[in-house]
């Protein structure tokens, strides 16, 4: 696994076998990134049940563009939530469609980057504030929110804390950073 | 119409609620406008989170990459320096390998530092020049 300065996945040899088509790559990589692409939804004021079917619709998309040998490179998640918000704009385009949040989000903001919420300088300070934490809150914040994404069970399974415990350490530290990087949201 | 508390909303978020949990959320969040602006602040500071950890990796990547620069013109300037060595000077046995020391005298980053020098097993100098040497202790296997 390796990262751009931009932060974009490179792909690995999952996402390439994907790319050729292989549906267990695909299979392996939905249930890696799904969660990914509907936080994004959910974060621009798409509502669940609209989410899931959006994400859905997104993956569809690419897996029938790299069937048509489309994808000169699959780099994940940002092309599924890249996907996915530009799905949910064009939903909230509609007649009759309400959501709001959307009608803010600004196309460069699909076309360009995953999702950005926040500038570089304030994840900057959010980050200053993590090397604040404990080392097994850090450790146990890397691995949740890293690539790969492990799961809370896994998490604990590696740094041998219960599970309940993996998840109040996330709340603590979702408590600290709250603090820096609320008020910068949309 | 009573409104979801904030902590379920955010176990909703980090995935910890059960299934029937997670239907009760999602339900009520299609009819409570409060609580779905609630939904979606949450979700900004999920995504938020793993953009941090990104731009960590981002940060100490671009770091790496000029470390790596400066190793390899180190590296370089070691070579002709052996080389000039080689051709010049008889040849001595090798000296005994002496214990690694890492310097944390930065008051700040300090225990850090020394917590990560004791899980690595090397002897560090922290900032009142005082050498700490490494406990070995059974530990789950988890870096600082």
């Amino acid at each position: 696994m390796d990262i751009t300065l931009e932060g974009s996945v490179l792909e690995g040899a999952t996402e390439a076998a994907a790319r050729t088509g292989d549906r267990s790559a695909w299979t392996e990589l939905i249930a890696r990134h799904n969660r990914r692409v509907l936080l994004s939804l959910l974060a621009h004021g798409v509502l669940p049940a609209q989410a899931k079917e959006l994400a859905q619709e997104a993956w569809l998309r690419l897996i029938t563009q790299a069937d048509a040998r489309k994808l000169p490179r699959l780099e994940l998640p940002g092309l599924a939530i890249r996907q996915a918000l530009f799905l949910a704009r064009s939903e909230a385009r509609k007649p009759g469609q309400s959501t709001e949040a959307l009608e803010d989000v600004p196309e460069s903001t699909i076309d360009s980057a995953e999702t950005q919420f926040f500038d570089r300088e304030r994840l900057q300070k959010a980050h200053e504030r993590l090397q604040d934490l404990s080392p097994s809150a850090r450790a146990v914040f890397e691995r949740l929110y890293g690539d790969p994404q492990l799961s809370h069970a896994e998490v604990a399974a590696r740094v041998g804390l219960s599970v309940q415990r993996v998840r109040q350490i996330v709340c603590e530290v979702r408590k600290v950073l709250r603090a820096e990087l609320e008020g910068a949201g949309r | 119409m009573k409104h979801l508390v904030a902590d379920i909303v955010e176990q909703y978020v980090i995935g910890a609620l059960d299934a029937e949990s997670v239907r009760f959320v999602e339900a009520h969040v299609a009819q409570c406008a409060s609580c779905a602006k609630l939904l979606q602040q949450e979700a900004a500071l999920e995504v938020a989170l793993h953009e941090t950890v990104r731009h960590t990796k981002v940060v100490s990547l671009s770091s790496r990459r000029k470390k790596v620069g400066a190793v390899v013109a180190s590296a370089a300037a070691l070579l002709a320096a052996g080389l000039v060595l080689v051709f010049s000077v008889d040849r001595e046995p090798a000296p005994a390998a002496q214990p690694e020391l890492r310097h944390c005298m930065e008051k700040s980053t300090a225990p850090d530092c020394i917590s990560r020098g004791q899980f690595d097993g090397v002897i560090t100098i922290g900032p009142n020049h005082e050498p700490i040497i490494p406990r070995y202790e059974v530990t789950p296997g988890v870096r600082p």
